[in-house]
């Protein structure tokens, strides 16, 4: 098992190299001069081309990969055109807001969408899961901004319970919370609407009803733990739907986390800014997604087994 | 009561009723998806957004970008019933154009993406072994990425324009278009009835057509939908963000962005909108829910 | 009668189940009634769809609502009435939460596909516990032994207690879903097809083990089948299914040795025998009833070679043609005086 997890965080390594190529890559086709944005704009040709050499924008492609590559497993993102500061102090000043509101977030979606989930499973064909259903579908197709506008317009501007930009007080949470929430619980609503329902019509279960078993037991001893395994395994879906949702959401909502730190990075073409905050977002996705790989070993214990003795017993 | 009809009668009856049914699980699949009222509904709500696309010249009673600055500001009314935005265009002939361009774009989008990681995860699903292995790394490494940022990053190097747009959602979404294919591919080429058709000789095209295309087809039927919806989304989440596209297309996501500044005071230049892009995105996923319990009808 | 002495266990009185679907109307179970008494083993013969495992889950009440529905019949489990039918038609059903009581302790049930029937992500042994503990009220501690106990006795290792369905056999996991039916020694047993997904050595040793197992508890048991061969090695009695109706019903000897109905004798020509020089086994001809579309004559007579003009014109009636023999069949409503 340790084996296992020790080459799965190795893993890491070869993933954010491909992050980090896909991101150069990215850099390289960009049309215009980077240096543009860097020197004043009645600057000399000598000029420009003394900081294309500072910056080593002559170097051969792969050389500035190599360089680029080296930077970043060292920390150094790069300095912000803007700011002149360097971008990883800069990201690391505003995770805690994103990490605020993604934590939030997946809060309301896991705490409530699961229970309703089960709960509209067990109702099925009542008008109450058809309500549920509804809902979740509707909220699931609501594209993050929407969502935003309509509950600043709601609980901002008409009722002035919370704060509809910025973050004058921890209330400002509650709305980017919400907004991502919501659009994550109808999520996990459905799947575990649907993983329920598939799972209560299993042999495993008619044998706990023969046992005499409660129905209130047969949900939570038999069902729940099989149930889980296709929920657990969406986490790390919902996760980057959450991260990508929060650029918007900051955005919107003015939060100074990472989210907004991209999107204004992007409106003044500040590509050290974009490119260190997409690749640091993306490091934090690949470490959620190695946890919930983890404890998906202790979910499913088919893996477990599986991991232990190389697969071999899979058809013993 | 049924037991009580005479003998003839029934025999008749049910030897008559023999030749009619004849069955297909194609045909199975429609009927269910007749009576799937989600699906019906969604699909209802398609049919009109198809007809606002393809009918847009006719349905628009304005033309899409003419401003008349004098008619600037207006809430809905009989003469401009989704009202007017800041530059006195009529919203709803937007908003109906906003159908064609919406819905094309989103087309093209999964069109391409499927050229790209369809292909792709067909080809490592086929041949297995080290093809599969290369591509499925490749795509771990866009996965790495989440979905949105991935297309805002592109975007954000492309600048704005169709087609920036659509290789940025052709490049973000192919990595689960290349997984999903590449399964549906996986379940069919280990299924049974694959291994009995090549044990009695059946070449390997008239396998991949005949046999292995059709029976994947349905999933990946379910997935085009879905991603339909979800392509209208990004769509208008980078057109929101200003690194879609670039005014004054007509695009849902693009009219929300103008009116965003003058929500406060005048709601309908962004609800009309909104309002497009949530019923096409929940028309996409309810046909979706219906095709998906019409082929697959245990989980319903 | 040595069996006078004997309790009756279970009385089932014309049963009836219909299945409504989008399709149509399932007739499952058209009228059936059978008994089975204290240490008496029944053998259900028919083919898929013949309405067997509806009977047992009729016993269970474990029948699914919506599709099923019970027209009408009466189940009587050692004096609790599990299903009863007024005067009037109304059915009623024991409500779930006496059923839990009954469920596991009076009436158990073995399931046809063992890789399915255990939960894969809970240990075997506490699978088998949970049973115990529900029912015999004991500390967790106690039911754990007396789990091993189980395990030890359908001939699993007790120290295997803490492992996982996946890491057993088929044959393996088919003792474990014995060792639950059997573990809080129920008055009935109803065992459905448990061991036709497993490997013919390893259906002998089940089988074995089951029988050993029946004797020693004096379980009455329902043996559903579709393999007369299991009948002959492990019932007392037979009753031949078709279409959801009892076709014939008997002694191991009236069945084997004198079988009556068409559908019987079709049966057994159909199984291979080593001491019969015959090149070619009889098959039956045509294909099962269809139960959403049956015929308001006798069932079989589509497929029978006996059939007769006056065989299309209603149903026939189970009649006893000799003491404990029945057959539902026109050939022998005639001959009936003469008998």
């Amino acid at each position: 098992m340790a084996k296992f997890i020790l080459r799965r965080v190795l893993l890491i390594i070869p993933i954010m190299l491909g992050v980090t190529l896909i991101i150069f890559i990215l850099r390289a086709v960009t049309p215009g001069d980077p240096v543009d944005q860097l020197v004043s704009t009645n600057a000399t040709e000598e000029e420009r081309e003394a900081k294309r050499e500072e910056l080593g924008l002559n170097d051969p492609l792969v050389l500035q990969f190599v360089k680029y590559v080296a930077n970043v497993f060292t920390g150094n993102l790069g300095e912000s055109y803007k700011t002149h500061q360097p971008v990883l102090s800069e990201i690391l000043q505003r995770f805690p807001y994103t990490l605020i509101i993604c934590f939030g977030s997946v809060i309301i979606g896991v705490v409530l969408g699961v229970p309703l989930g089960i709960y509209s499973s067990l109702r099925q064909y009542t008008w109450i899961d058809s309500v549920i259903l509804i809902l979740s579908m509707v909220f699931a197709a609501c594209p993050g901004f929407v969502l935003a506008l309509l509950l600043i317009s709601g609980f901002s501007v008409k009722l002035g319970w919370f704060p509809a930009v910025g973050l004058p007080n921890a209330l400002g949470y509650v709305l980017p919370m919400v907004t991502i929430g919501l659009g994550s619980l109808s999520r996990y609503t459905r799947i575990t609407r649907s993983s329920f329902l598939e799972v209560i019509r299993q042999d495993y279960i008619t044998t706990a009803r023969a046992k005499g078993q409660t129905e209130r037991k047969i949900i939570w001893k038999h069902a729940f733990r099989n149930a889980a395994i296709p929920i657990a395994s969406s986490i790390g879906v919902q996760i980057g739907n959450q991260l990508g949702g929060a650029l918007i959401v900051e955005t919107v909502f003015g939060i100074p986390g990472i989210g907004k730190y991209i999107g204004d990075a992007i409106t003044s073409r500040n590509f050290p800014a974009i490119q260190g905050g997409v690749l640091f977002l993306a490091f934090v996705f690949t470490i959620v997604n190695l946890l919930v790989d983890i404890s998906f070993i202790y979910i499913n214990p088919r893996l477990k087994s599986g991991i232990i003795s190389g697969g071999k017993r899979k058809h013993a | 009561m049924k037991r009580m009809t005479p003998a003839i009668e029934k025999f008749q009856r049910k030897n008559a009723g023999k030749t009619i049914k004849v069955s297909t699980p194609g045909r199975e699949a429609w009927r269910r998806l007749a009576r799937n009222r989600t699906a019906l509904i969604g699909m209802g709500i398609l049919l009109v957004m198809l007809v606002f696309a393809l009918l847009a010249n006719f349905i628009a009673p304005y033309d899409y970008q003419q401003q008349i600055l004098t008619d600037a500001y207006q809430t809905p009314s009989a003469i401009h019933i989704f009202g007017t935005d800041h530059f006195g265009r009529d919203l709803f002939s937007r908003c109906v154009f906003g159908a064609r361009y919406s819905l094309a774009l989103a087309l093209l989008c999964v069109i391409c993406a499927f050229f790209t990681g369809g292909l792709l995860g067909v080809i490592a699903g086929y041949f297995g072994g080290k093809v599969d292995n290369v591509i499925m790394r490749f795509m771990d490494m866009f996965q790495a990425i989440p979905q949105v940022l991935l297309a805002i990053s592109i975007t954000a190097a492309l600048g704005n324009g169709v087609p920036q747009m659509i290789a940025a959602i052709t490049i973000s979404t192919m990595p689960t278009i290349s997984k999903n294919c590449r399964a549906a591919i996986l379940n069919v080429r280990n299924a049974d009835y694959v291994e009995s058709s090549r044990s009695i000789g059946v070449g390997q095209w008239r396998m991949i057509f005949k046999h292995m295309i059709p029976n994947a087809l349905g999933v990946m039927v379910i997935f085009v939908v879905g991603l339909m919806g979800a392509c209208i989304n990004m769509m208008a989440s980078l057109s929101y963000l200003g690194v879609g596209l670039n005014p004054p297309t007509p695009e849902w996501g693009l009219i929300l962005s103008d009116g965003k500044a003058f929500f406060t005071a005048f709601p309908h230049m962004v609800l009309f909108p909104a309002a497009m892009i949530l019923l096409t995105i929940l028309a996409f996923n309810m046909l979706g829910d219906g095709l998906r319990d019409a082929f697959d009808p245990r989980l319903k | 009668m040595k069996e006078n002495n004997n309790k009756t266990v279970v009385s089932v009185k014309d049963l009836c189940v219909h299945y409504e679907t989008h399709e149509g109307i399932v007739e499952a179970v058209n009228g059936v009634s059978f008994d089975i008494k204290k240490g008496e083993c029944l053998g259900l013969v028919g083919e898929t769809g013949a309405g067997k495992t509806t009977i047992a889950l009729s016993i269970m009440n474990l029948l699914p609502h919506p599709p099923a529905h019970v027209i009408e019949g009466n189940i009587d489990l050692d004096g609790e009435k599990i299903l009863s039918t007024d005067e009037n038609g109304k059915v009623t059903e024991k409500s779930t939460k006496e059923m839990l009581k009954i469920r596991g302790k009076k009436v158990s049930m073995i399931f046809q596909d063992p890789m399915t029937a255990l939960n894969p992500v809970r240990f075997v042994g506490d699978q088998i516990a949970e049973v115990i503990q529900l029912h015999e009220h004991c500390s967790p501690k106690d039911a754990m032994l007396r789990a091993c106990e189980m395990m030890e006795k359908v001939g699993i290792m007790p120290e295997r207690y803490k492992e996982y369905p996946h890491q057993f056999s088929g044959g393996m996991k088919q003792r474990i879903v014995i060792a639950i039916a059997l573990a809080c020694k129920p008055d009935l047993l109803l065992a459905d097809e448990p061991t036709t997904a497993l490997d013919v050595t390893i259906q002998a040793q089940v089988l074995d083990m089951m029988r050993t197992l029946q004797k020693e508890q004096e379980t009455a048991t329902l043996m559903i089948t579709h393999d007369l061969g299991i009948v002959a090695e492990m019932c007392d009695k037979c009753a031949i299914i078709y279409a959801g109706q009892i076709v014939e019903y008997g002694t191991l000897a009236h069945i084997f040795d004198n079988p009556l109905h068409p559908y019987t004798i079709g049966l057994m020509d159909s199984i291979p025998s080593l001491d019969k020089d015959v090149h070619r086994l009889t098959p039956i001809p045509g294909m099962v009833a269809d139960p959403m579309d049956l015929p308001c004559y006798c069932s079989f007579a589509d497929r029978c070679i006996k059939c007769r003009e006056n065989c299309r014109q209603g149903d026939p009636e189970l009649i006893e043609v000799e003491p404990g023999h029945w057959v539902r069949c026109f050939q022998y409503q005639m001959k009936k005086g003469a008998l």
